[in-house]
């Protein structure tokens, strides 16, 4: 946050472009945690933001999730990486033009084995960056609503939204039956 | 055994008992781990001194010689990128296939895929006359404008191989993210910081969750055609070749499943005693290893087919130097192995049909680690019995591993339980996030 204007950083627009939770409560299984969602949801709140110890379908589906953009960093890798090792293995043997065997200076089914490695490995290395930008990680620190009960045993739903609705917020979250609901401060 | 109560006997997920059940190797550790690390760290000294000596004398030292110039350090590299196999067969096949019980297994198994490769890494340098210009093999601008053979099955194996150990590694570790979070919350001070920089800021956000399961399950579908080709080329390296008993073109398929054989077969070696070890019984069911003991039941059947197969062509084929070399490997210099091959591999997993012999861990444990030994056989004698008989009998010749190659196989096993051993201590080999997700799918109903 910068101090003078009060508006966020730039790390911080680019982290949380949505905005960090205001309030957020605190439950003890998926099902609270879903009953919150749909209690915050029913009172006006879209922008949530989830914590869970476990990957849970349902909580996805309640969030409404759509497919992100890891499917194009991967198909984009596989490409440039396929593309990538034929010409290598292409232009290599330009370079060092000697005849092997009597086979064409540009064997393809040889040089398909180097385009399918080159295709896996660079798809596989693209998919890595994909899930790193599109997750926004790394975080260069916690989120101050975040608890180290929800890497164990407890979930976590967070509203973002105007210091003016926070008491309908906490009111929401209170009424999914939380365990405890807090306010972030900044 | 365990007083671990089962964590959804009573009906209710208890995810925090969950974490420190599974994380209890890395809390605490007795004598007995240490030990073993010991024992290890030795073993790995010795395999380390064997090179050095190598190094310093020569090659000569080995039992490489005219006509028999891959022997033992090809069998090892082969026996280890073949039990990285398994490691993908369950972690990234079984998850495609929706196999739940696998939750319990794969982190091991995906560490053990990651220690294999590192090991089988190894020998072809070690293999090398001058290990100092390994990089040869790699594609590299340079003033000579001398690049490698695409042609080559070698230089495959450096793609393959090199892309292998990448994509498992990236896999073993995006799939630790959420159990190094929870290290994070649990550690303090210097493992707080260092478990807060490996999970990168996770927080178990409803984001950071659903494109866990996009990038996991996409890794998934890549590594798994991945491994098939790895084994693939690996038999290649023979294949290609005319030598009779490697130019064959089941060659790859076989490879491939001789791999996930002997690799399951080591997971359930590692498995048995870590349960134990560290009390894990409620989470590494005896169910879970029964469903090893069936999959490898079936690929030992896979073996006993291949190696039916085989045999079959070479009689079929007509081709006097192939059937001869069949006949030499059950009845000529090496017969010994060779029957040890087919008892071991594809005759003594024949046992586990029973239940009773599946369901008895000794007897497991002991199948088992009659297959590690038996696939390593295998290997030898695929590569040894081909070129110490192969055409022409004026260059027949055998070949005997010497102590040096003896030290360098101890060495690996040391190098590789050696990484084992440091991973368990410092990172989940159970994922402790996944385990509590099928918990609370059962709660769920």
């Amino acid at each position: 946050m910068s101090a003078e204007s009060g508006r966020p950083g730039l790390l911080e627009r680019i982290l949380h472009p949505e905005g960090r939770p205001r309030v957020v409560g605190v439950y003890p299984s998926v099902e609270a945690c879903l009953q919150a969602i749909r209690q915050a949801n029913a009172a006006g709140f879209t922008k949530l933001v989830a914590h869970s110890p476990i990957p849970s379908r349902e909580i996805e589906e309640a969030m409404q999730k759509r497919p992100g953009v890891i499917r194009y960093f991967t198909l984009v890798g596989g490409i440039i990486g396929g593309a990538g090792g034929f010409t290598l293995a292409t232009l290599a043997s330009f370079l060092w033009n000697q005849n092997t065997g009597g086979k064409p200076i540009v064997s393809v089914p040889p040089f398909l084995i180097i385009t399918f490695e080159c295709t896996i490995l660079l798809a596989g290395i693209s998919t890595l960056l994909g899930f790193l930008l599109s997750s926004r990680l790394p975080q260069p620190r916690l989120s101050p609503a975040y608890r180290e009960r929800f890497g164990e045993d407890s979930f976590g739903v967070g509203v973002v939204c105007a210091e003016a609705e926070a008491g309908k917020a906490e009111q929401a979250l209170r009424q999914a039956g939380a365990e405890e609901v807090f306010r972030v401060e900044g | 055994m365990a007083e671990t109560k089962p964590p959804a006997a009573t009906g209710l997920v208890n995810y925090r008992q969950v974490g420190d059940d599974l994380l209890r190797p890395h809390a605490r550790t007795g004598p007995g781990y240490y030990l073993l690390l010991a024992a290890a760290g030795t073993l790995l000294l010795t395999g380390a001194a064997c090179w050095a000596y190598q190094l310093k004398v020569g090659l000569g030292v080995a039992g490489l010689n005219y006509p028999v110039g891959w022997a033992s350090y090809i069998t090892d590299f082969v026996f280890w990128v073949g039990i990285a196999h398994a490691g993908t067969l369950i972690s990234a096949i079984l998850y495609l296939f929706r196999a739940k019980w696998r939750v319990a297994v794969f982190r091991s198994a995906e560490a053990m895929t990651v220690f294999a490769i590192m090991t089988a890494g190894l020998f072809p340098l070690v293999h090398l006359g001058r290990p100092w210009f390994f990089y040869w093999l790699f594609p590299y601008p340079n003033q000579r404008s001398l690049w490698p053979n695409f042609r080559s099955p070698l230089v495959w194996d450096v793609f393959a191989v090199s892309t292998y150990l990448t994509v498992s590694v990236i896999f073993l570790y995006v799939g630790m993210l959420p159990d190094l979070a929870t290290l994070r919350d649990r550690g303090r001070k210097l493992a707080r910081w260092i478990y807060g920089a490996l999970s990168l800021g996770w927080q178990g956000t409803d984001r950071e969750w659903h494109r866990f399961g996009t990038a996991y399950l996409f890794f998934a579908a890549l590594v798994t055609p991945l491994v098939i080709s790895v084994h693939s080329v690996v038999s290649w390296d023979f294949a290609m070749s005319i030598v009779p008993g490697w130019h064959s073109t089941i060659f790859a398929p076989y490879f491939v499943a001789g791999a996930i054989h002997s690799g399951l077969a080591l997971v359930t070696v590692i498995l048995i005693p870590l349960r134990r070890a560290y009390r894990l019984h409620d989470y590494i069911t005896d169910r879970d290893l029964e469903n090893l003991a069936k999959l490898i039941v079936v690929t030992g059947l896979v073996m006993f087919y291949s190696y039916a197969t085989e045999a079959f062509m070479a009689w079929y084929s007509h081709n006097p130097y192939e059937q001869a070399i069949f006949a030499y490997r059950a009845v000529g210099d090496y017969w010994l192995l060779f029957w040890i091959m087919i008892g071991f591999n594809s005759i003594a997993p024949l046992a586990l049909f029973w239940k009773r012999v599946r369901t008895s861990l000794p007897a497991l444990l002991v199948i088992c680690l009659m297959i590690v030994i038996g696939m390593w056989i295998e290997r030898f004698v695929i590569i040894v019995t081909s070129l110490s008989h192969e055409y022409d009998p004026s260059s027949w010749g055998l070949y005997h591993m010497k102590p040096v190659e003896f030290g360098i196989l101890a060495g690996s096993f040391g190098w590789f339980l050696f990484w084992f051993l440091i991973f368990i201590k410092l990172f989940p080999p159970v994922a402790v996030a996944e385990v509590r997700e099928s918990l609370a799918t059962k709660e769920l109903g």
